[in-house]
């Protein structure tokens, strides 16, 4: 276990008690509460998890940047019955779940609708059927089309309700290659519109997944026991070569260049060409 | 005596079985849930995890990494409701071996009465949360952490 060496023990703790159900009490700490600053841990041998974002946060913060909509740009719903490996159909399922969120979150009612419907073909042929059929996600997202708020509170349900079915199906490696299609796909479509118009925001965010490669990769690799997903891993290799020179542990800011952003955008492209086909 | 020894196998598959299902016993969406009211008006569920432990004579740990965005806010969220011994939780803002690897936040199990913990994390690239399950003679009881965070964009 870890041997701590604590440097400085100033601790200074300002707690709101919140009033709980059967009597319990709550502590909120936030971060400049407690200031403990320790030396260089020894050893590890305890397995690390890695948890992914929700691709819905990163859908609402290209969005917040100035992600606009262009209405080519997502993948056809026609080729939903082109994929017929679970490999393809857990890929383009994060795909299509990532076109749902940025016609969602441009109003785009009726691509939101065509897209659930493709989620829902791919969940059956996935056997994750109780992740929709569960929570009345159809009827929960026509009874609020227009209502932009709702809607995304309503993926975010959808994230939740296939963690759960994931995690108590020992089925965690899928919600990584589901993450990954998601990603590559919101990447692209972060990458193509600032190829329409140069968004310095929407480079900074994009920049900034750095650190989710990283971490996608590194837990796609720990259920890889068996090299199935061996090309994914190159691609995404391919991908994080462009973020040369990002340190997970600097605090500074990371920015890619013009440049990098050009070649990143290319490879993404032919990336994304192949996860989705032609 | 060939019947006598399948009863006898049967049995022990019974006893193991029932065992196991009365160690892990406990219901996660429920300890979810407990969370997910926490993050209600404001934050919207992001990701979530459950360590599940068993138990024993020496020391475990378990470490969970949790990417999260400048600038926006997050709610990071421990329910122990089901884990009876003694844990701790740390979470630090850096990896181990890093220069100027900070504690954010710290609990004890032994040092409060509660099964829900709440921290808010102001600046940083990436959370490394680790629990430490001290040795103990309560060898063999089953229980978990649920781990759940949610945030807020602008």
């Amino acid at each position: 276990m870890h041997k701590i060496t604590i440097k400085i023990a100033a601790v200074v703790i300002a707690t709101s008690f919140l009033a709980a159900c059967g009597g319990n009490q709550e502590e909120v700490v936030t971060e400049e509460e407690v200031i403990i600053e320790e030396a260089a841990v020894e050893d590890d041998t305890e397995e690390i998890t890695y948890v992914l974002p929700s691709p819905l946060q990163i859908a609402e913060l290209f969005k917040s940047s100035g992600l606009d909509y262009i209405g080519d740009l997502t993948n056809s719903v026609d080729k939903v019955d082109n994929y017929n490996s679970k490999y393809d159909q857990k890929l383009n399922y994060g795909v299509y779940a990532s076109n749902m969120a940025y016609c969602i979150m441009n109003n785009q009612t009726q691509e939101s609708i065509n897209y659930l419907a493709a989620l829902k073909k791919l969940s059956e042929k996935l056997w994750m059927t109780d992740v929709m059929g569960s929570m009345g996600l159809s009827k929960r997202l026509e009874a609020n089309i227009g209502n932009e708020d709702s809607l995304v509170y309503i993926m975010a349900d959808l994230q939740m309700q296939m963690d759960d079915y994931l995690e108590e199906n020992g089925m965690g490696y899928t919600g990584s290659i589901i993450f990954a299609g998601a990603w590559i796909e919101t990447m692209y479509l972060g990458a193509k519109v600032n190829e329409a118009k140069v968004n310095p925001k929407l480079i900074s965010r994009i920049s900034e997944q750095a650190i989710i490669l990283d971490i996608l990769i590194k837990s796609i690799k720990q259920n890889d026991d068996d090299n199935e997903f061996s090309e994914l891993l190159t691609d995404l290799e391919t991908i994080n070569s462009h973020f040369t020179g990002f340190d997970g542990d600097s605090d500074e800011e990371f920015i890619l260049s013009d440049e990098a952003v050009a070649s990143l955008s290319a490879d993404l492209t032919t990336i994304r060409t192949k996860i989705v086909g032609e | 005596m060939k019947k006598t020894a399948l009863y006898v196998a049967l049995f022990s598959l019974f006893v193991v079985l029932t065992s196991t299902i009365e160690d892990t016993n406990y219901d996660t969406k429920a300890l979810k849930k407990e969370l997910i009211q926490e993050l209600k008006p404001d934050y919207k569920y992001d990701s979530s995890n459950i360590n599940h432990f068993e138990l024993k004579s020496e020391t475990q740990g378990a470490e969970i990494q949790v990417p999260i965005f400048s600038n926006e806010k997050y709610r990071l969220l421990f329910n122990t409701a089901e884990f009876s011994s003694d844990f701790e939780i740390k979470i630090y803002n850096k990896k181990q071996g890093s220069k100027n690897r900070k504690i954010l936040y710290a609990v004890k199990g032994s040092e409060t009465d509660q099964h829900v913990f709440i921290f808010e994390p102001e600046n940083a690239k990436t959370m490394y949360i680790e629990y430490t399950i001290p040795s103990t003679e309560e060898k063999g009881v089953k229980g978990c952490i649920v781990f759940l965070m949610g945030y807020k964009i602008g």
